[in-house]
């Protein structure tokens, strides 16, 4: 395979916690291209986390292999070097905001990578403006609303400059508009500045705008394909555990009532578009 | 509100005591202390509130502020100075009731030791009003430095000063929250004796331990995914540089200790 082109390469992964009997993540093979946005779905306990942290040498395969940027996870001189190729940011967003000002902590992972002061200016100047915050730099992060700590530390990532981003259920705990605030920031830095994305979540709709989606089950990969291959397997989805996005919901209930609405319609946008169509026809 | 509690009592502004490299302001707060301590009469007092009145002047802080710091001590100072009073030993005696006898010696000492006590207090709350407990980690990080040759965990000492001074607001804001939903299951925290109170506690306290675990146990996390891998070959968003500020108040400092020291001589 090429490395260029993909970002994140898994074949045959395994991972079993210490002290556990159960494969937490269970061979899994699966890529991230370059300049991808990829959505990790999956109930509690399907391993998608553990395969997060995997993709970021958090954790260290207990069989198979993970390259990232070409660079094997299993490697511990490699350890520093993939965790700035791919950057995490996690679910709670008190837990992992290290420093008591807002640009300090955009500095942090720079600062461990020993880049001189200066080109740390310029970077966090960067990051922040590239999230928005900019006029946060002064800050102190407990004055900050859910979405704008989570945007911190994506900057936090940015400022490494990555080629991939991961973020592990990075909106579980915001409120709707913390959500779509970190939802537009990744989309937006994904479009523009080619950075690939990891999103690990349990909102189909959130799932739904990405280019491929994995559904994971017992660590293993139980469904993949483009959200719309994905989500039209209606019964396959619920039978995993997990909703649909509501307007592929309400299209189901649309053609169990008789309707003849397409079954892959993802977003409202779509479903307005199937509506008037049927309303012309008739 | 517990959140309204303030650490350190920064007092934000860019007065030169503030612009100060923090390293020279904690050895120049020292060099100061001592300078105190050195003094051993009435004059030499005068000249050291001379010194801290201008320095606080420059400062930019009120002087009635920096007295109402003394304020939460004044027990422990009326309390050293009454022992003071009672047990230095002396012979001019000025005044004497049954067993009790007050000598002018004992007066004295137990002035200056009252004294003392007080410019210390003055004199470091000067160092924690104008520096930021950021800038104060830093500092303290950068002047421990040379021991870490001796293995002592200066950088490791200084992100845990740094990380609970993060973690302090959010803590708090936490024990609100647990103490506000253990009083909804009808917890009492206001009743009773010293025991009971302190009982009513453990319904507040275990769950802010299990979760201030969790806590450290996810920034643990956070931190390794973002390449932290000790103090060796880190660098710093700030870099501490002396200006001239430092060398004028580092003259400023060394005039005074000298003014006492010479002072104390004259006068013995």
């Amino acid at each position: 395979m090429k490395q260029e082109e993909n970002r994140i390469v898994a074949s045959d992964l395994t991972y079993v916690y210490p002290d556990a009997h159960k494969h937490a993540v269970d061979g899994v093979s699966m890529r991230v291209r370059s300049g991808e946005f990829l959505a990790i779905l999956g109930h509690n306990g399907s391993g998608k986390s553990t395969l997060a942290k995997l993709f970021n040498a958090l954790y260290v395969p207990t069989g198979g292999t993970v390259w990232v940027c070409g660079l094997d996870t299993r490697n511990d001189d490699l350890v520093f070097d993939i965790r700035q190729h791919a950057g995490m940011v996690f679910q709670n967003p008190d837990n992992q905001i290290v420093a008591t000002v807002v640009e300090e902590d955009v500095a942090f992972g720079l600062e461990n990578n020993g880049v001189p002061p200066k080109e740390i200016r310029v970077r966090i100047d960067e990051a922040l403006r590239a999230v928005n915050m900019s006029q946060y730099a002064q800050k102190a992060p407990h004055m900050l609303s859910g979405g704008q700590k989570q945007r911190v530390a994506i900057a936090g990532v940015l400022a490494m400059k990555p080629d991939v981003i991961i973020l592990d259920e990075s909106t579980a705990m915001l409120d709707p508009s913390g959500r779509a605030e970190v939802m537009n920031t990744v989309h937006r830095l994904n479009r523009e500045e080619g950075i690939s994305v990891v999103l690990i979540t349990h909102y189909m709709s959130e799932a739904a705008t990405a280019d491929y989606v994995i559904v994971m089950d017992e660590g293993k990969v139980a469904l993949s394909g483009t959200p719309r291959e994905v989500f039209s397997q209606v019964e396959r989805v619920r039978a995993l555990g997990l909703d649909v996005p509501p307007m592929t919901e309400l299209a189901q209930m649309l053609r169990s009532g008789g309707l003849d609405v397409r079954g892959d319609v993802l977003t409202v946008d779509e479903m307005v578009e199937e509506v008037c169509r049927l309303s012309s026809s008739i | 509100m517990l959140k309204d509690i303030t650490l350190g009592q920064y007092f934000p502004g860019h007065s030169p005591i503030h612009r100060m490299d923090p390293r020279m302001k904690l050895i120049l707060t020292i060099a100061y202390i001592v300078g105190v301590f050195m003094v051993s009469n009435l004059p030499g007092y005068a000249l050291a509130l001379a010194f801290l009145y201008l320095v606080v002047r420059l400062s930019g802080i009120r002087f009635a502020y920096l007295l109402k710091g003394v304020k939460p001590l004044r027990f422990i100072i009326l309390f050293t100075f009454v022992l003071n009073l009672l047990f230095t030993e002396g012979e001019t005696v000025l005044f004497s009731l049954g067993f009790f006898t007050l000598t002018a010696e004992a007066l004295e000492s137990a002035t200056f030791f009252a004294l003392r006590l007080v410019f210390l207090v003055m004199g470091t709350s000067v160092l924690t009003l104008t520096t930021s407990p950021v800038q104060l980690t830093d500092g303290l990080e950068r002047l421990m430095r040379p021991l870490q040759r001796f293995h002592f965990p200066a950088h490791e000492l200084a992100m845990m000063m740094t990380i609970a001074l993060r973690f302090i607001p959010t803590l708090l804001e936490e024990t609100d929250k647990i103490q506000k939903a253990q009083m909804a299951r009808g917890a009492d925290f206001e009743s009773g004796n010293l025991l009971a109170r302190a009982k009513a506690m453990i319904p507040l306290l275990v769950p802010l331990f299990v979760s201030a675990f969790r806590r450290a146990n996810d920034l643990a996390m956070a931190m390794e995914a973002r390449c932290y891998r000790g103090g060796d070959h880190r660098t710093r968003l700030r870099e501490l540089r002396y200006t001239r500020l430092d060398a004028i108040g580092a003259l400023a400092t060394a005039a005074f200790i000298a003014v006492v020291v010479l002072e104390g001589r004259l006068l013995g």
